[in-house]
Parts: structure tokens; C-alpha cells; sequence
């Protein structure tokens, strides 16, 4: 059962994703939809488990984007997993904490995609879209806090917790 | 296209239609040289009182030259919804409803109306992926349109909502002058519009001019799209 929720959840913040209307976005950004239950299950699941879910869940962006076969994946399994191997360094629970821990992460996130851009497309210019990245990683942060509340409310990562040491 | 049969006549009135443009009564190769350099001076000065005028009404779209060896080759438009956007944040392509099964093939040009947006850039069967003007990877050779002439140059994407024309020098471009595509390929014809540019500066004064364009289309609201498809 917990596999089907994930994989609807999945689903429907991919369509978010490739159907976001222009008008709901912030100065034509949106948030990385699929990074942020990446981001709160690297801040309650277990590491190995938090980078195998993480890497799910960049999966759909590859298969949707220009981009190379497995390069989300392995950004968000990275973030994720790292954020699990720190997070006891922080206190986690609390929102603002999430909000800053997942604006830092998609920004390092969204930094690498920038890097890998910029070898492979030099006339990209991709330092130019550094601000972007800041916004997009201050959206994306603030909406990882509301998914934790999602969570704890509609259980919708139940059972990839368990086994996990919380501050 | 087939040919007409020449016949004499034909030949007759081919070889004397430019003589039309003469004024009456020129006889000698002086006098018709005279004629000649007139007739064209004439016909510049119209030229440019032309652009002006389109210029100054803010519809210099209509200078864009067109292709009529690409459409008479008859091609194929294949209409196509536009399914989904590109899901990574950076990248600019959109994927379309149509593919392989309909005729859709690599490198061919996407466009709305007459207006290119992007260039197929992956097929499947019954889907393609269509990069953007505005991704990253994407290039255009193209030509700016002002008063004082063309210019060509290369439009290129900034993965942002705006195109970028390098390779141009300063001077020629100016701020409004449409650009479009210059063709030389088999697939994308000339004159198709890119956009309009929105910026003409030379900050650094090295002679090259930075110019920005905005794309004919949005690029965010497209629903429906062309794929043109010559024949093979």
C-alpha cells in the first residue's frame, strides 16, 4: 500500500511539474516539485533508503527533460541521502529549519545542473541563471515544511520512516 | 515544377522583359546602361522608402523574405497538441503529440503560423520531443532586418524566456528589426520569424553588437504546433 500512495504521489507532482500554469509561477519560476518529498524524506527516513526513494523520484524528471538519463536521479539521491547524514546536526522538526535545510540542498541541487549545463551547452551562460536558481531553491524550501505538515496529517510517507533516529 | 516547352516567342518576351524597366526611346549600350542605373536607383529608393514606412508603422514583419523553392516543394504540416513541458528547470522543450507514425522526423522545424519556436529534436512513435528556441542547446543561423539592411547571425537560447543573436556587427541591427531564419538547409526554409529584437547595444565597443530578441511566440501558452515535414 505504501508503495501505490508513493508512486501517486510521484505521479501527480510530475504533472505538476509538466503542467504548472504560467500564471501561478513567481516571476516565471515554480518550485521543484519532485525535490521536495525528496528533501523531507531525507529528513526522516533512514540514508540508504532516503537515496533509493530519492533517486525514484528524480527518475520522472529525466524521462520528461532534455537533460541525460539519471542525472536527477542521482542529484536527488545525493541530496537526500546527504541530508539524512546530517540532519542529526540539526534540530529538524522545526519548520523554519526544513525550509532553510531544503533551500540549501535544491540550491546545490539545482547549482549542479547549472555546472553540468554549462560544459555541455558553453554558449548557455549559465552563471546568468544563478538568481533563478536562488528563487527557485527559496520556493522550493518554503515547500517542504508544508509537506511535512501534509505528512503528518495524510501519512503520506508511512512506512519509509521507520528505522530512523529523529532529533 | 514542370518546365514549359521554350519556343521562340517565349524566349523573346523573357530575354526582353527587363528592357520594360528602360525608359522609352534608349537605343545605345550607353544610353541603356544610363537607363539601367537609373531604373535601379529608382527602384532602391523605393526599397528604402518602403522599409521606412513599414518601420515607422511597426510592421517590418512583412520585409521577411520567403522561400519558394522550400514551399514549393509541397511539405507537410503536421498539426500536434503540446503535451507536456520540459520537466527540468533549466531546459526548454515541450513534448507533442506527434511522431514517427505521422511523418515526424529528427532536425525538422516546429513552428506556429509562420513563426519557428524550436526544432524536433528526439522521435518516437507516436511522440517527439521539440527543443525550444529558448533551451540552452539550441541554435539558429538567422538574419536581422533593419533600415540600412541584413545582418546574419547566430540566435541562440539562454534557457531564460529571451533569445540571444551573436555574431552580428554593430551598426546594421537596429532595436524593433525583425529576425528570421536564413535557410541553406534542406529542412528549415528561409524567412520563417524567430522574433523581433528587443535590445541593440555594443556596451563593450568591440564592433559586435549584443542583441536580444523576443521569440514571435510565447513560448510558455503554446497549445498547438506545425511540424514542417518536406519530402524526402
Amino acid at each position: 500500500m505504501r508503495w501505490l500512495r508513493f508512486t501517486l504521489l510521484a505521479a501527480a507532482l510530475a504533472i505538476a511539474t509538466v503542467r504548472w500554469p504560467p500564471g501561478l509561477r513567481a516571476a516565471g519560476f515554480a518550485p521543484v516539485f519532485l525535490l521536495v518529498p525528496a528533501l523531507e524524506i531525507g529528513l526522516v527516513a533512514p540514508a540508504a533508503r532516503a537515496a533509493a526513494l530519492g533517486w525514484i523520484l528524480g527518475l520522472p524528471l529525466d524521462l520528461l527533460s532534455l537533460e541525460p538519463l539519471g542525472w536527477h536521479a542521482f542529484l536527488f539521491a545525493a541530496v537526500a541521502y546527504g541530508l539524512a547524514r546530517l540532519r542529526g546536526a540539526f534540530f529538524a522538526d522545526h519548520p523554519v529549519t526544513r525550509a532553510v535545510l531544503g533551500a540549501g540542498a535544491t540550491f546545490l541541487v539545482l547549482v549542479a545542473l547549472l555546472v553540468r549545463l554549462s560544459f555541455a551547452e558553453p554558449a548557455a551562460a549559465a552563471a546568468g541563471r544563478l538568481p533563478a536558481a536562488i528563487l527557485m531553491s527559496l520556493l522550493t524550501g518554503a515547500c517542504v515544511p508544508l509537506f511535512a505538515s501534509a505528512d503528518r496529517r495524510f501519512g503520506l510517507l508511512r512506512g519509509f520512516t521507520e528505522g530512523s533516529r529523529r532529533v | 515544377m514542370p518546365l514549359l516547352a521554350p519556343s521562340r516567342s517565349n524566349l523573346k518576351s523573357l530575354a526582353a522583359a527587363p528592357l520594360r524597366l528602360l525608359p522609352a526611346g534608349s537605343g545605345t549600350p550607353a544610353a541603356q546602361a544610363e537607363g539601367w542605373r537609373e531604373a535601379f536607383e529608382k527602384l532602391a529608393r523605393e526599397n528604402a522608402e518602403l522599409r521606412e514606412r513599414l518601420f515607422a508603422k511597426g510592421d517590418p514583419g512583412r520585409l521577411v523574405p520567403l522561400d519558394p523553392a522550400y514551399w514549393a516543394r509541397n511539405p507537410l504540416r503536421i498539426e500536434a497538441a503540446v503535451l507536456a513541458r520540459d520537466a527540468s528547470p533549466f531546459r526548454g522543450s515541450v513534448l507533442i503529440s506527434a511522431g514517427a507514425r505521422e511523418g515526424v522526423r529528427e532536425g525538422l522545424p516546429v513552428v506556429v503560423g509562420n513563426r519557428l519556436v524550436g526544432t524536433v529534436a528526439a522521435v518516437d512513435g507516436l511522440t517527439s520531443r521539440v527543443r525550444l528556441l529558448t533551451d540552452p542547446g539550441a541554435v539558429v543561423w538567422a538574419q536581422i532586418l533593419s533600415r540600412g539592411g541584413e545582418a546574419e547571425g547566430a540566435v541562440r537560447g539562454t534557457g531564460g524566456d529571451r533569445l540571444e543573436m551573436e555574431r552580428v556587427a554593430a551598426g546594421v541591427p537596429e532595436k524593433g528589426g525583425p529576425v528570421y531564419t536564413v535557410g541553406g538547409t534542406a529542412r528549415i526554409p528561409r524567412g520563417l520569424l524567430i522574433g523581433t529584437a528587443s535590445r541593440v547595444e555594443d556596451l563593450d565597443r568591440d564592433g559586435v553588437a549584443e542583441i536580444e530578441v523576443e521569440p514571435a511566440v510565447p513560448l510558455d501558452e503554446i497549445g498547438i504546433v506545425n511540424v514542417l515535414a518536406p519530402p524526402e
